[in-house]
Parts: structure tokens; sequence; C-alpha cells
């Protein structure tokens, strides 16, 4: 590697991508002081996967582009695919009901299916800006918080507890704000980058902002288990 | 205004306008979840009291028909073993003085089980198998019917107020068994599947037609009972091929 691209990788990263290596790590460190009974929580396993999957790839993306080349590829497959499927299973262990589980599990493999085919037809590229892979991975996974919302408020498992206090309800409601706001943004940034670029690094700003609070979410649901222990204190019940 | 600021002024605008309607949202789930835990705490208390007055009434039942029961063996049994002593009394022969002991050793061994029936705690110290024992008995003693039971013992464990339910509703079926099947044979069987504990009474009466709406409340009553303790009551008959009533209650 020439020493330029390595200057440049660091000037490159930011707060941002700090934070979120900075969580990855929390995140791992938190998991690793968990009891085997929580270490098994499929919910808490999920949220480590993404916060790893979400700080591998944002410093990916610098280090390629560091290196002159465009990364679009790198947030088409990592954020849009690799975390895509991880949110999907993420909110998957969030229902009850065998048969949403199920849904949740068809939405993944149609999803995949959708994507496969239009990648392999050239309808879209690998290294495009990906608005029709997130426009699809969007709608489904609000799908799935619409799963959740509907057990929440039909189911009588949900009856004895205070969503107010469950990381279920925290996690799928910073899910379906992350999503449905980053979606409206990366879909303008095309026309934005185009024609008003200083609008464009404003609202650029949102997203990120989006990741970092849901990435600090996960992270606090990992930690919750810890702190009751330590402290008998419930910030969040897992 | 530029251009620009116009659509800066519409982003913004539209940011607003999304951040609010998706948290109204979220607002709205909770609110919707509130209500619902309030519906369901305000549907358990109801179900509470309709528990406890059940209870209270198949209590009262259960001392009615007891004192019914003792008022029967005073005056059938006990006042006729009296009777007799007391004119066994009269002779002066030797051995009517031995007949009167005898009589009085009867009459002293029948007040005690009667006082066995008037002990509050008997619910508690008889297990179903043996309360459904005893009825089946007293039901072949008499004469209505012959009676078999076969249980594998899977009721041996229940709460109280569950005894106390189901003890009125096996002695309610029967009753109406013998009062209007008028059967042969009266067969009790007791079996346990994974998810349930099941007694099932069936009769070789005349049965009658299910589909024909009956003007008494006593088939829904004993249903209502049974779902008071987490149960389920199931009655299958046919016009001349006996009735089959099934007690169920969670394993």
């Amino acid at each position: 590697m020439k020493q330029g691209h390595l200057e440049l990788f660091y000037d490159k990263l930011d707060y941002y991508h700090f934070s979120l290596v900075g969580l990855a790590f929390a995140g791992l460190f938190g998991y690793a002081f968990l009891s085997s009974e929580h270490r098994r929580n499929q919910s808490l396993k999920l949220s480590l996967g993404i916060l790893i999957v979400v700080g591998f790839y944002e410093l990916l993306a610098v280090f390629v582009s560091s290196q002159k080349i465009v990364n679009l590829w790198v947030f088409n497959i990592f954020n849009s695919h690799v975390a895509a499927v991880l949110f999907f299973l993420l909110l998957r262990s969030f229902l009850k009901r065998e048969s949403h589980k199920k849904t949740v599990h068809i939405l993944i493999v149609l999803f995949l299916l959708i994507s496969m085919v239009l990648h392999l037809t050239g309808i879209i590229h690998y290294n495009d800006s990906g608005e029709y892979i997130l426009f699809l991975n969007t709608v489904l996974i609000l799908g799935c918080c619409g799963l959740f919302f509907i057990e929440l408020i039909t189911l009588d498992d949900f009856l004895n507890i205070d969503p107010l206090k469950e990381f279920s309800f925290w996690a799928s409601t910073a899910v379906m704000f992350y999503f449905s706001s980053s979606f409206m943004i990366y879909i303008s940034y095309r026309y934005l980058y185009t024609y008003h670029l200083d609008i464009y690094y404003m609202v650029w700003l949102i997203p990120r902002s989006m990741t970092l609070l849901c990435n600090l979410l996960l992270c606090l649901g990992i930690y919750s288990p810890l702190i009751k222990d330590k402290y008998q204190l419930e910030i969040v019940h897992v | 205004m530029s251009e620009q600021e116009n659509h800066f002024l519409l982003i913004l605008f539209g940011g607003i306008v999304f951040a609010f309607l998706m948290s109204l949202f979220v607002v709205i789930m909770i609110v919707l979840h509130r209500q619902r835990q309030i519906q369901n705490r305000h549907k358990i208390e109801h179900l509470q009291s309709e528990h406890e007055k059940t209870l209270l009434n198949v209590e009262n039942e259960i001392q009615q028909e007891t004192l019914s029961q003792i008022g029967r063996e005073l005056h059938d049994n006990i006042g006729q073993l009296l009777s007799l002593a007391k004119l066994s009394l009269n002779s002066s022969k030797p051995e009517k003085q031995a007949e009167v002991k005898e009589y009085i050793n009867d009459i002293i061994r029948e007040v005690r089980t009667l006082s066995k029936t008037l002990n509050s705690d008997w619910v508690e110290a008889v297990t179903l198998d043996e309360f459904i024992s005893q009825q089946l008995v007293k039901i072949q003693s008499t004469g209505y019917c012959e009676t078999s039971l076969q249980s594998d013992g899977t009721f041996h464990d229940l709460k109280k107020d569950q005894k106390l339910v189901m003890i009125r509703v096996i002695q309610e079926s029967l009753n109406n068994a013998i009062k209007h099947a008028l059967p042969d044979h009266i067969t009790i069987k007791i079996t346990k599947t994974d998810r349930s504990r099941k007694i099932e009474i069936v009769d070789d009466g005349r049965g009658f037609d299910t589909s024909i709406k009956s003007t008494g409340r006593g088939m829904d009553n004993l249903a209502k009972r049974m779902q008071t303790i987490g149960g389920k009551f199931e009655i299958s008959s046919q016009p001349g091929a006996g009735t089959v009533i099934r007690l169920e209650l969670p394993a």
C-alpha cells in the first residue's frame, strides 16, 4: 500500500467511523462478559453481528475509497445485503408466532432471490448507487417491523410486559426509523449530489446519525443483562 | 427565496412531517397496547370474581347436598335403628337386650360415618377417585344401574377449588344420567394425555339430540364452572345411543 493512500485513509476517518468501530469493540467486550444463558440469546448474538458488520464495512468503504476505487460495492454487499439479512433475523428473533417467523424466512429468501435475479440479468450493477435493492430491503424490513407491532397489540404473550422497557420494542422502533429515514435519503443521493451538493452534505448526516443511534441501542441491549446483574437496574429487558 | 432554499425547506418540512408520523405510529402502538392491558386486567378481575362466585355456589350446593343426605340417613337409617332399639328395650328377654346392644353399636357406627361427611375438610381428605368410587357404589347399591370406574389416578393432585368444582360437576352429571337417561350401565373413565387430563362419564341410557337447545341452563352452568377452573366441558349424545360427558383439565 502506498504511503499517500494510507494517509488518505487516516484523513477520511472521522468521529462516525471511530464511533462505529468503538461500538463494535464495546459490543464484543460486553458479549464476552455475558452469562452463557444470555450468550445463547438470539437477539444479542444478532445485535453483536450487526455491530461488527457495520463497523467492518464502514472501515472497508473508507479503505477502498482511499485506494481511489469506487466503494459503492462495499455498501451494496455489506449494507444492503449482509446487514439487511442480519436485521431481518433480528426482527425475526423478536417474533413469537411461528407463522410470522416463517414469513420472515420467506421474505429473506425472496429478497436474496430478487437481488440475485436483478444482478444476473444486469438490471442493476453491484457497483451502482443501489436504490432498487435499498427500496426492496427497506419495504421488506418495514413489513417485518409491522409484524412485530401487530404481535405487540394482538398477542397475549405481550400483555404482561411494558413495551417501553423491552429491548425488542426499542430495537424494532430504531430499525423502523433507521430504514425508513435512511431510505428516503439514499434514493435522493444521486439527485442531490448532482444538483444540490450543499443540501446533500446536510442530509448525509441523517443516515449517519440514525446508524449511530441504532448501533448504540444494540450495544446497550448487549450491556443490559450485565448492568442488571451488577447494579440490579434493568434499563431494557432482553 | 431562491430555488435552493425552497428545496431545502421542502426537505426539512418533509423530514419533520415524516418523523412526526413515525413517532405518532409508535405512540399509537403503545396506547393500543396499554388499552389492551387495561381490558385484559378488567377481564381477569371479572373472571376472578366469577371464579369466586362459582366456588361459593359450589360449596353451598355441596353443603345442601350433604344436609339432605344427612336428613335421609337420619330418617331412613339411624331413625329406624333407634326405633328398633326402643322396641327391643321394651322386652325383658336377654336375647333382646343383646340385640339392643347390637343396634346401639350400629347406630354409633352410622353416626361416625355421618360425622365424617359433616367435616368441612372432607373435600381435602378425599381424592377425586375415592369420591367417584363412593358415588358409583351408592348408585349401584340403590339399584338404579350397574357402574364401573377405570382410572389411571391422574387426578390425585388437584387443588382444592378445582376438586370442589369437579366433584360438583361429576355429581350433577351423574344425577342427570340417573334422572333423565335411565341407563343400565354408567362407566367413568379417567385418562391422561400429554396435554390434558380427562374424565369421561359414559352411560348407555336413552340419550338425546344435542342440536335441540335445552330450556334449562344446567349444561351451560356445568360448562361455565369447568371454564372457571381452566377446564372444558363437552357433551355428545344421540337419541337411543347413550351420552358421553367429557371433563378436561390441562395436564
